[in-house]
């Protein structure tokens, strides 16, 4: 049987750093966009900070090293 | 455009549009002066249609060896020097047309045993502000020497321009070091012949794909006079997803695209999904493991990697 999932989790995300270019500080990101809601289930949401505050890298060349150091987070 | 992204891509683009116009035709192969000042007033007549053609056009692109041709033996006396007069020539029809130019030449080398396959760019004062020479001459025909780097200039409207000429194209590591060096548009001028038409259509969509640039290929059509094998024409201009924007057919003329080259940059600071530029680097970034930075031992064999070699 399939697992529920919560299918708009990343889209959440991306919409919360609407306003972040790169590169950019994981401070930054947390400045701009760290109080931005970001839903992790229907009717749950956090802020971005929550996601971003795990991240051990500190800056980020471009969207693609901010996802992946994101993701390597989220899965540890 | 950006069909190669799953996600969005966040942020204002603001880009400049640069309007490219790439000169399709067939120079003679040149064994004396007189017909290298023949393919001259040829390149000079395309130039001037350039732009009464396509008013307000930033960039012309010319062919490989765009005045010279490649005359199977005995082109000793055709091949230049940087301050030939043909080149000052085109240096100047550039200044007078006030147009960026890409054009390739055979330039002697310093010791004049062998040439370099060469690409000038002239700016639209008419200055020379960018040189490459061909890294890869296609061997064992074309005995030119080798250059030692493909380097990017900065161009017209917010373009970073790398070139590589006809054969590079055939090999992926060197569209990837001008796209790396930061080009949002490669430039590649040929002398493409038959019966190659699928190779170069293939080179330039994955070369595109790959580096997520616009290229811009002309190349030579027709068999020309002193000349041995003949071109098919088929200037194209691509997308940074592959996609062919426009493409000539055999005959002689003028292709033109506008490009928007701040949308390239856009893309590869911007883009979370192929990302080729950072993930070439940074293979596996996302594993847990790898903490976001990846592997980034370049571990290709054909890159230079060795048995035992670990730095980076």
């Amino acid at each position: 049987m399939t697992k529920p999932a919560y299918p708009a989790l990343f889209h959440y995300i991306q919409k919360a750093l609407a306003d972040v270019t790169y590169p950019a500080t994981k401070q930054e990101i947390l400045d701009k966009a760290g109080e931005n809601p970001v839903f992790t289930d229907w009717e749950v949401s956090v802020p971005l900070s929550v996601f971003v505050k795990g991240i051990e890298k500190e800056q980020f060349s471009c969207a693609s090293d901010f996802y992946c150091a994101l993701i390597a987070a989220m899965s540890g | 455009m950006n069909i190669g992204n799953l996600f969005s891509i966040n942020g204002t683009i603001s880009t400049q549009v640069l309007s490219v116009v790439g000169l399709q035709y067939g120079p003679a192969g040149a064994q004396t002066r007189e017909e290298v000042d023949e393919n001259l007033q040829t390149l000079l007549e395309y130039m001037d249609a350039a732009v009464s053609g396509y008013p307000g056009a930033d960039l012309v692109v010319a062919p490989e060896a765009c005045i010279q041709g490649f005359a199977p033996t005995g082109f000793e006396d055709a091949i230049l020097t940087e301050d030939s007069p043909e080149v000052q020539t085109i240096c100047e029809r550039c200044r007078k047309l006030s147009i960026w130019g890409v054009f390739g030449l055979l330039f002697w080398t310093d010791s004049r045993k062998c040439y370099e396959n060469t690409a000038i760019v002239v700016n639209d004062k008419g200055e020379i502000i960018h040189r490459y020479v061909k890294m890869n001459p296609w061997i064992p025909f074309e005995n030119s020497r080798p250059g030692k780097e493909c380097t990017v200039c900065d161009g017209p409207k917010g373009s970073k321009l790398g070139i590589i000429i006809c054969a590079d194209g055939d090999y992926p590591e060197i569209w990837r070091e001008a796209a790396y060096r930061g080009a949002n548009v490669i430039i590649r001028p040929t002398h493409y012949m038959d019966p190659y038409e699928e190779a170069w259509s293939i080179t330039n969509k994955a070369g595109a794909y790959f580096n997520q640039v616009y290229v811009v290929g002309v190349n030579c059509t027709g068999l020309t006079r002193n000349e041995s094998r003949s071109c098919f024409g088929r200037s194209m201009i691509l997308g940074p997803d592959g996609n062919i924007i426009t493409q000539m057919a055999d005959h002689p003329g003028l292709i033109k695209a506008d490009l928007y080259p701040g949308i390239i940059d856009k893309i590869h600071e911007q883009a979370v999904h192929s990302a080729p530029m950072f993930t070439f680097n940074h293979r596996g970034a996302s594993c847990p493991d790898m903490r976001g930075e990846g592997d980034q031992a370049m571990r290709y064999t054909a890159y230079g990697y060795r048995k035992g070699r670990e730095e980076r």
